[in-house]
């Protein structure tokens, strides 16, 4: 194993999991969003000696699953049944029973104001969503207010902390 | 942290798998791509054709897919060979002779037609890379069919079985597909294939091998 593939390998183990929730909170679907980090890791692995000088590596492989998953999204509409149900459900439990509307609303937004409010959920500047999800400003905007309209009547607090 | 914020820790959480896959998965499946997914000369043409080489296996009327596929056109053009097929997943699968690696083949995941009532059933084609020689297939294909929507296209009098028993002489054929790894018993492999949890290897499912295609 040279040092390249451990910094690589450690990024893998370190960030994998952390990136398939997001990815999947963005999409819906846990192995879709395994395959899109799979994929994207894998495209990192062609370009690790570069990619490891910037100063987010995991925010690139973020930004180039959330690309997949998009690419995926328009090519495949119909999901790999057996493979969804191979996979083990999510472990995780579920969130508070108070929170499903909440939780529900999430479900129901359309695929591009989820992720905008995933990311932002992050903690990202509006800049950086705009960059990491291939957008301009004023769509990320935009979307973000889309969703706060959708989200503000299930909101006891202000939908604008987000 | 706001309530909303609360959602989307809770969302991501709910998204967040337990295990990770080992790392070489990863450099095998890019290894693969390497071989023969991304194999298209300067002028982004395929250099390595696909041949499907089921179809002159399993159909009894002897009907033959046409033609070569060209990779660089897929994952649309394989689908597109079989009227009212519509493609879920592609993958490569690496093959042995007499224990030893032979070569690669594709494989193709396809959801079944409605015209033949068939839309719940998956169809894993294989094919083999570079021309037919000799007519008699390296590999098979088989067909999951949980509903028996389509009992006449599966051999053997047992269909779809869940949850199925590993042989002792099953072993892994290399093809995975997301977390389920395609799993061959040298004994029984005409007639089944085992789709089996890669994480820990439990929720073996046993599919039936393909007697034709719904034409």
């Amino acid at each position: 194993v040279t040092a390249t593939d451990q910094g690589l390998e450690e990024l893998y183990a370190g960030s994998y999991a952390r990136l398939v929730g997001i990815v999947g909170a963005v999409g819906g679907d846990r192995q879709e969003a395994e395959e899109a980090v799979q994929e994207a890791f894998i495209r990192l692995m062609g370009r690790w000696s570069s990619v490891s000088t910037y100063d987010d590596p995991e925010a690139w492989v973020r930004k180039v699953a959330l690309g997949k998953l998009s690419d995926r999204k328009r090519k495949t509409r119909n999901g790999l049944r057996a493979v969804e149900r191979l996979d083990a459900a999510p472990t995780t439990p579920g969130p508070d029973p108070t929170a499903i509307d909440l939780a529900q609303a999430l479900e129901t937004l359309p695929r591009e104001q989820r992720a905008v409010v995933v990311l932002r959920g992050l903690g990202l500047e509006l800049l950086a969503i705009a960059d990491e999800l291939d957008v301009p400003l004023g769509t990320v905007k935009s979307r973000l207010n889309r969703a706060r309209s959708a989200l503000t009547p299930l909101l006891r607090e202000d939908p604008a902390d987000v | 942290m706001s309530e909303l914020q609360d959602a989307i820790q809770d969302r991501i959480a709910s998204f967040t798998p337990d295990l990770v896959p080992p790392f070489a998965g990863l450099q095998e499946r890019r290894r693969q791509r390497r071989l023969i997914r991304w194999s298209a000369s300067a002028a982004g043409v395929a250099a390595v054709a696909v041949v499907i080489t089921l179809i002159a296996l399993a159909l009894p009327g002897g009907t033959k897919a046409e033609g070569p596929v060209r990779l660089g056109q897929q994952p649309a053009t394989l689908a597109g060979q079989f009227d009212g097929y519509v493609e879920s997943s592609q993958d490569t699968w690496p093959t042995e002779t007499n224990g030893r690696p032979s070569g690669k083949d594709g494989a193709a995941l396809l959801r079944g037609p409605e015209h033949c009532s068939a839309e719940r059933t998956l169809w894993l084609l294989p094919a083999q890379e570079g021309p037919l020689t000799d007519g008699s297939p390296r590999v098979v294909g088989y067909l999951r069919d949980p509903g028996a929507q389509a009992p006449n296209f599966a051999k053997g009098e047992e269909p779809f079985v869940s949850p199925a028993v590993l042989p002792a002489d099953a072993r892994s054929s290399g093809l995975t597909i997301g977390f389920a790894e395609l799993w061959i018993s040298q004994t029984d492999r005409l007639l089944y294939a085992y789709l089996v949890n890669s994480r820990d290897h439990s929720d073996v499912e046993r599919w039936p091998a393909l007697a034709g295609l719904c034409a």
